[in-house]
């Protein structure tokens, strides 16, 4: 159209405007499409489809190939024939139904007629009771109301006899139906994995023409594919999580596995992210796991942005500069400046644990090993000591008294310990206060303007402030004298005492610097549980011999909150260790790390007049000056011992000595560390990253200052380096002491502290049963109390590949290479197959199981495999000790090493307290009995501490309590000493409670293994039987926790039906007296027909003779110590009777190896002349007669 | 000093409970209980060959003798505990002899297991069970060889209580309590090294080999031996005693059956040196 000139825009301008921004309009929304059906999680759920489809099909491949398809078609026909048997059957089906029919009209009608008679019964019987009443005749009626009563009677047996007939008819009618029911429920059954198969392939890739494009129509179209079921944004809303946005709680939305598609998946494991399967499903996002996806979400534990469905926002956070890097070009990350909670590093997760698990951290330390390392690390370096945790369970100020220090170390040797402690020993958990970044030698702490005329410089202050510190405490301390070694010690035999009773348990002796060893003496390694307590290095130089006689005899009088228990040492005994650490025969206890020496530090009046100013300015310059001349006689500073007194005591404040250690006066002061209980929630920006951050320090990398991690493990690394290239004032310089951290220990610490946040998770918390609390709190005390040092609580495990070709991991101990029969402690194994065992044509391994282990073999049987199947082992939970006690008996000694000897056989040689030299162990009878040639089994069993295998099984819960509290030996031959703890309240019932719950928890474990051995079943027999699948039975088997009660029920009763005994788990309110009361008595002296307990008796004394070597009312059995056995008359009290019989039936099955032999185990059985006509169970039953009536007998058999 | 008063008290306990004391027993008679060995079975001439030879096929015995080299130990007496041994001999005291290195005449080891391994050799089982038997508390023979798969009955002849110990390497270990005039018998199917132990008697000991060649024999109390029946060829001869540890050499049989006999020389190893005091 031309311009007609009355328009207020040329119309042809307008018209190519109008085009063009059509055309763009048309572009853009072409491109906004195209945009939104590229969008990147579209892309990866596109992808996701196609690699479900691969798998799928390999899935069918493989199905089909197993031959399922063909026998589905068998199925199929079989369905088939039995439908067309049903359709031949029609006419008769019919008649069938027409009977059902008329069978159910019959029996609605008779059922109504009854009904109406029951009413009319009830209605006239009203009418006559209340005629009677109003008549006052108690007979009125009763003939008709009879009469009435038979017509009901007649009228319900009638509907009866219907129902009858009906319910026959139903069978009738369901019986043609039988078979093909039958028929398509074997083919479901069997083909049940392919049908899934199929369908989900159909679902996803269709093969019909019609479905495929409804399918492509639907999900591949841009612009159409919205209405796709397939591609669609995913989240979670877990109930009442929250977080925290600018100070309001909002609800958590978690959409990350919108991309992440397999997460939850098994059978993608081994794909690229995003598609990866979670590493520990069994755990996490399965509805069967202890977090499923639908209560947790992603969030609360990984951190970030669960709301971004794009791969920056969400937050994600790179685990290496390198990972980054890749990112920033792969997707342009960038960190997400704005948001408060960045993705955890994959290392860090653990740290979320924390935030549910407080009361449950110690049932989390294998699934969560690195936050529970940190949650170790924190107790037992102290930290909660200065930093607060609101939650943390321990309490006890983690350094020793500093009460009457005097009487253990000298003024010279403390002095150098502050200055320095690991110049002294390397290992110590003390920190070190002075001489660190923010007090280097030469930098000016106090300028000259200040510092009265001369700079004073880092050294100077550092070495002044240990003296006052010095000064003050032993100023501090009030002297009460202790008292030494009442009698001469011998330090050879000392040097027995301390091997055998128990010292090295916790302590140890390695060497300082990390040389070699010249021998393989046990306590010269350190092994965890022996670093318990300090390496013992050196200390001859530090203590005193009264100190340390006093502390052997009693540590609690010394430092009330010590962990060092009493073991009741002798006074000789306690006096041979003094001699033994003292005089030092094997150069060990006066061994210094190079460059240790005591001395006192150099100290500076001036330096010490201006520490004074600084720590005493809320006084007054004044004053200060006042006291420093001496004119104030309340403060004679004019004296420098006073003034190193009064400034030392203000540093003691000032650093906070007194958080770990009892300082006279100094009990109720406040901790002087940041409160922790919340770090983890602490934004960056409130973090002091100083100046230095930008450059690496001290080997690590510098910071990055969007991320508290960083910042917290270079703060634990080198705590004051946040002061670098600042001017502070000296009393404003960061405090924080360094702990020589390793890095690892570093990581697992910084876990930790992240993972301290405010409570975000009210619903989610894990609530612990009385049953789990009781069991962290025992763990605790267990672990605290190092109980698993001497005591073995749970088998190492083999893992080896069957015959079969299956990898299998089984409770065991590796007992010999070729013909060793020497268990080889579980750490050197694989050290010897790796290096020696090709050398010696090793071809084969033994190992000895530890558990019933079904298709294996059953506890203490042998099992070898060639070494190419030998595939691992793990150690042993505890026990560590049994080493050290069989080593010294089995070898006749320690083992040393002579540097002078002309060669090297003559430079090895073992000492023990034998004066003849022969090798000979000091016996508790005091007799020096050979025992290099005994059996390991049995000195083993006889001489090392006990394992605590299913101990709340086997011992009762009362006396467990009471022995803990008053040690009663029950085999008086160990010299390891069970030591007397002190306990705080609850400690002791804490580890009742853990054995027992350990025992009840295992208890269907064992009961399933036992139970499937003794039948001979695989699992699929076995699961059949009971009626379960063989993967519940097999999880049932392997201890797997949740959610197998209902199926554990099933194989309970069937274990029942097969007449299997095995008692139950630990009841807490078991009676142990039971057998001897008067009525059970009565009743079996009725079913034997003679008296239980003289059978059991004479059984026990004459035939078996168990007085051979067990203890009887205190009287030792007439042979050498390693021939004892535990005491007979605390059995019942000691003992549950359930397990007394599982041992006597095969004390094998119990503790592999043990002296005591299978008494009732012969077929046909023995001791007929004793109790004729007796079974081995009859003979079990009166012998724990006997033994449950034992206290009575013998105080009869007194009178 | 107090050590030494330790060790006199334990000397005259010793002295109190009237143990037998047979110091420094003469080490070329040989104790009677090692005469007369189990009725069944004799270990010393036992073998279970399943490979007999053919009629007229050539064969050749290996003979010879193991003698000790090196000095004599002093084997003490072992330590029976009187009370322990209540009920064991209707008369006297139990026979302390310490089996455990028997010299006889010419210095002969008794009780050295020897093998000689023959390549595709198979073991026969024999039926009759082997017995070990538990007589006035001792084990009767104090050293047995059997081939894997033979069936051990452990005998109790006494009229007390014992409990038979198996320390075994290689087969599934047992400890059961024999009752009076009772026996049990245990398979032994794996080739092995087993201790033998009772517990309620400690000085009862003795060891069962489990070989898997039927060509083994026991060193009588000359410390000689014989081993009928082997195929011409060349073999490897494995010596085992208890305290001496192992020795092997070599063999031949010659076509014509003949072979040299063997003498074997058999002493202590060394140990390291115990109980010095810096």
């Amino acid at each position: 159209m031309a311009d007609r000139g009355d328009t207020h825009y040329p119309v042809p301008t307008l018209n190519t405007w109008f085009a063009l921004s059509s055309a763009l309009l048309l572009l853009t929304t072409v491109w906004m499409v195209i945009d939104d059906y590229n969008r990147p999680w579209k892309q990866y759920q596109r992808q996701f489809r196609d690699l479900e489809v691969e798998k799928l099909e390999a899935q069918r491949a493989a199905l089909e190939e197993e031959g399922v398809a063909e026998r589905e078609g068998a199925l199929v026909a079989f369905v088939e024939q039995a439908e067309a048997e049903l359709a031949s059957r029609q006419a008769e089906l019919d008649a069938a139904n027409e009977e059902l029919r008329a069978a159910q009209g019959e029996y609605w009608r008779l059922n109504e007629d009854a009904k109406s008679a029951k009413a009319k019964y009830n209605w006239e019987r009203f009418l006559v009771e209340e005629e009677r009443v109003h008549l006052g005749d108690e007979t009125y009626g009763t003939e008709h109301l009879a009469e009435m009563e038979l017509a009901m009677n007649e009228a319900i047996s009638a509907a009866e006899e219907a129902q009858t007939a009906f319910d026959a008819a139903k069978e009738v009618v369901a019986g043609f139906q039988e078979d093909v029911d039958e028929a398509q429920a074997q083919l479901a059954a069997e083909t049940r994995d392919l049908t899934r198969v199929r369908e989900r392939i159909d679902q996803l890739a269709p093969s019909e023409v019609a479905k495929i494009l409804a399918n492509k129509i639907r999900d591949d179209i841009p612009g159409l594919d919205f209405i796709g079921p397939t591609i669609k944004v995913r989240k979670e809303l877990p109930a009442d999580l929250t977080f925290d946005l600018n100070f309001t709680r909002k609800q958590r939305i978690d959409m990350c596995h919108t991309c992440h598609m397999g997460i939850d998946r098994e059978g993608f494991e081994e794909d690229a992210q995003p598609f990866t399967t979670h590493p520990r499903l069994d755990l996490y996002l399965t509805a069967k796991s202890a977090h499923p996806l639908k209560d947790f979400g992603c969030t609360i534990c990984h951190r970030g942005s669960g709301e971004a469905l794009d791969f920056v926002r969400a937050d994600h956070r790179p685990n290496s500069e390198e990972q980054a890097a890749q990112w920033e070009e792969d997707h342009h990350w960038e960190k997400q400046h704005h948001w408060d909670y960045p993705m955890l590093a994959s290392d860090k997760v653990e740290a979320s644990c924390v935030q549910c698990h407080k009361d449950s951290m110690e049932l989390i330390a294998e699934d969560a090993p690195v936050v529970s390392h940190g949650y170790e690390l924190f107790e037992r370096y102290g930290c909660y000591a200065c930093h607060k945790v609101d939650w943390f369970p321990t309490q006890r100020k983690p350094g020793p008294s500093l009460k009457n220090i005097q009487t253990k170390v000298g003024p010279e040797w403390m002095a150098a310990w502050i200055a320095d402690p690991r110049g002294f020993r390397p290992t110590t958990w003390m920190p070190q206060i002075f001489h660190l970044e923010n007090h280097q030698p030469d930098e000016v702490i106090v300028t000259s303007e200040y510092g009265q005329g001369r700079d004073i410089l880092g050294q100077e202050w550092n070495d002044t402030a240990v003296d006052a510190i010095t000064a003050f405490v032993l100023d501090r301390a009030p002297v009460q004298p202790l008292e030494g070694p009442p009698v001469a010690g011998d330090a050879y035999r000392g040097r027995e005492v301390m091997r055998l009773v128990g010292c090295y348990s916790c302590h140890n002796v390695a060497p300082w610097g990390g040389e070699e060893p010249q021998t393989l003496d046990p306590v010269l390694a350190t092994r965890g549980t022996n670093e318990h307590g300090p390496n013992l290095r050196g200390v001859a130089t530090k203590v005193t011999p009264e100190w340390l006689y006093s502390w052997l005899k009693e540590p609690a009088a010394i430092w009330s909150e010590t962990r060092m228990p009493d073991l009741r040492l002798s006074d000789q005994e306690a006096a041979d260790i003094v001699a033994y650490i003292l005089e030092d025969p094997d150069g060990i206890f006066t061994d210094v790390p190079d460059g240790w020496a005591e001395g006192s530090s150099p100290s500076n009046r001036e330096v010490l007049a201006e520490q004074a100013r600084w720590f005493f300015a809320r006084d007054g310059r004044a004053t200060i000056e006042r006291r420093l001349t001496g004119e104030d006689t309340a403060h004679p500073w004019d004296d420098t011992q006073a003034l190193k007194v009064a400034v030392g005591e203000k540093l003691v404040q000032h650093y906070g000595c007194y958080s770990c250690h009892e300082i006279e006066g100094m009990e109720d002061m406040m901790p002087i560390g940041v409160e922790l209980s919340n770090w983890g929630s602490k934004t960056v920006d409130k973090l002091d990253f100083g100046f230095a951050y930008k450059k690496e320090l001290g080997g690590r990398p510098k910071l990055d200052h969007h991320y508290r991690e960083g910042w917290l493990e270079r703060k634990l690394d080198a705590p004051r380096s946040y002061d670098l290239e600042k001017v502070k004032n000296p009393t404003e310089k960061l405090r924080m002491g360094w702990f020589d951290f390793e890095q690892d220990e570093i990581e697992a610490l910084a876990t930790f502290v992240v993972g301290l946040v405010d409570d975000e998770v009210q619903n989610a918390r894990m609530e612990p049963t009385a049953q789990q609390l009781a069991m962290n709190d025992g763990k605790r005390v267990v672990r605290q109390k190092n109980c698993v040092a001497c005591h073995n609580v749970e088998p190492g495990t083999v893992t080896f590949r069957d015959a079969d070709g299956v990898e299998r991991t089984v409770m065991a101990e590796v007992t010999a290479f070729e013909d060793a029969v020497l268990p080889m402690p579980h750490g050197e194994v694989m050290d010897y197959l790796e290096q020696y065992a090709e050398e010696d044509g090793v071809e084969e391994v033994g190992f000895r199981l530890l558990r019933t282990e079904p298709d294996v073999g059953t506890v203490g049987s042998r099992v070898f495999v060639p070494v190419e199947d030998f595939l691992g082992a793990t150690p042993p939970e505890g026990g560590d000790f049994v080493q050290v006690v069989a080593d010294y008996y089995l070898n006749g000694g320690i083992e040393m090493f002579d540097p002078e000897a002309e060669s090297e056989d003559d430079a090895y040689y073992f000492v023990t307290a034998d004066p003849d030299g022969e090798g000979a162990v000091e016996d508790v009878d005091g007799e020096f009995r050979v025992y290099y040639e005994e059996p390991y089994d049995k000195v083993r069993w006889t001489f090392a501490p006990p394992v605590l295998w299913n101990e709340g099984h086997k011992v009762r819960g009362e006396w467990f309590f009471s022995f803990l509290h008053d040690v009663q030996p029950i085999r008086p031959q160990v010299r390891v000493r069970m030591p007397s703890f002190t306990y705080a309240d609850g400690e002791a019932e804490a580890i009742v409670d853990y054995f027992a719950g350990r025992s009840a928890v295992e208890w269907p474990e064992r009961y399933t293994r036992e139970l499937r051995t003794a039948q001979g079943m695989d699992p699929v027999e076995m699961a059949a039987a009971v009626g379960i699948s063989p993967k519940i039975l097999l999880e049932i088997e392997d201890g797997y926790a949740p959610s197998i009660r209902s199926d554990f029920a099933k194989v309970l009763a069937w274990g029942d039906d097969q007449g299997f005994a095995m008692h139950g788990p630990v009841p807490m309110d078991y009676e142990a007296q039971v057998r001897r009361s008067p009525t059970y008595l009565a009743a079996r002296e009725g079913e034997l027909g003679r008296d239980p307990i003289a059978t059991g008796e004479s059984l026990a004394v004459n035939a078996v003779n168990c007085f051979q070597c067990h203890f009887r009312d205190g009287q030792p059995p007439p042979d050498a110590p390693i021939a004892w056995a535990p005491e007979m008359s605390v059995v019942p009290d000691r003992l549950r009777d359930d397990w007394v019989h599982e041992w006597l039936v095969e004390p094998q099955f119990v503790y592999p190896g043990t002296s005591m032999p299978a008494n009732f185990g012969t077929d046909p059985p023995q001791y007929q002349d004793v109790f004729p006509d007796s079974t081995n169970e009859q003979q079990i039953q009166v012998v724990l007669d006997w033994l449950y009536n034992l206290g009575r007998t013998l105080r009869t058999a007194r009178n | 000093m107090k050590l030494t008063l330790l060790l006199a008290l334990a000397a005259a306990g010793a002295s109190e409970h009237g143990a037998p004391v047979q110091a420094g027993a003469a080490q070329d008679t040989i104790p009677s209980c090692c005469q007369n060995n189990a009725p069944t079975f004799d270990p010393m001439h036992f073998v279970a060959n399943a490979n007999p030879p053919a009629p007229g096929a050539v064969v050749g015995a290996v003979s010879g003798k193991v003698v000790f080299e090196g000095d004599k130990p002093e084997v003490e007496p072992l330590e029976i505990v009187p009370q322990k041994a209540e009920g064991c001999v209707e008369s006297g005291s139990v026979d302390s002899t310490d089996r455990s290195l028997l010299l006889g005449a010419g210095d002969g080891i008794s009780n050295v297991v020897v093998v000689v391994e023959v390549d595709g050799a198979e073991v026969e089982v024999p039926e009759a069970p082997i017995v070990l038997d538990q007589k006035a508390c001792r084990f009767e023979p104090h050293v047995v060889a059997i081939p894997a798969g033979a069936t051990v009955t452990f005998l109790n002849s006494d009229a007390v209580s014992h409990n038979v110990h198996l320390y075994p390497g290689k087969n599934d270990p047992f400890n059961g309590t024999i009752g009076a005039g009772s026996k049990t018998d245990r398979t032994l199917d794996k080739e092995d090294k087993i201790r033998v132990k009772c517990d309620i008697h400690p000085w009862m000991e003795s060891w069962i080999l489990v070989t898997e060649t039927p060509y083994m024999a026991v060193t009588g109390a000359d410390g000689s031996f014989e081993i009928p029946d082997l195929p011409p060829g060349e073999y490897k001869v494995e010596f085992w005693h208890e305290k001496l540890g192992k020795g092997d050499t070599k063999i031949t049989v010659g076509a014509d059956g003949s072979a040299d006999p063997i003498e074997m020389k058999m002493g202590e190893e060394k140990k390291k040196s115990r109980g010095r005091r810096r």
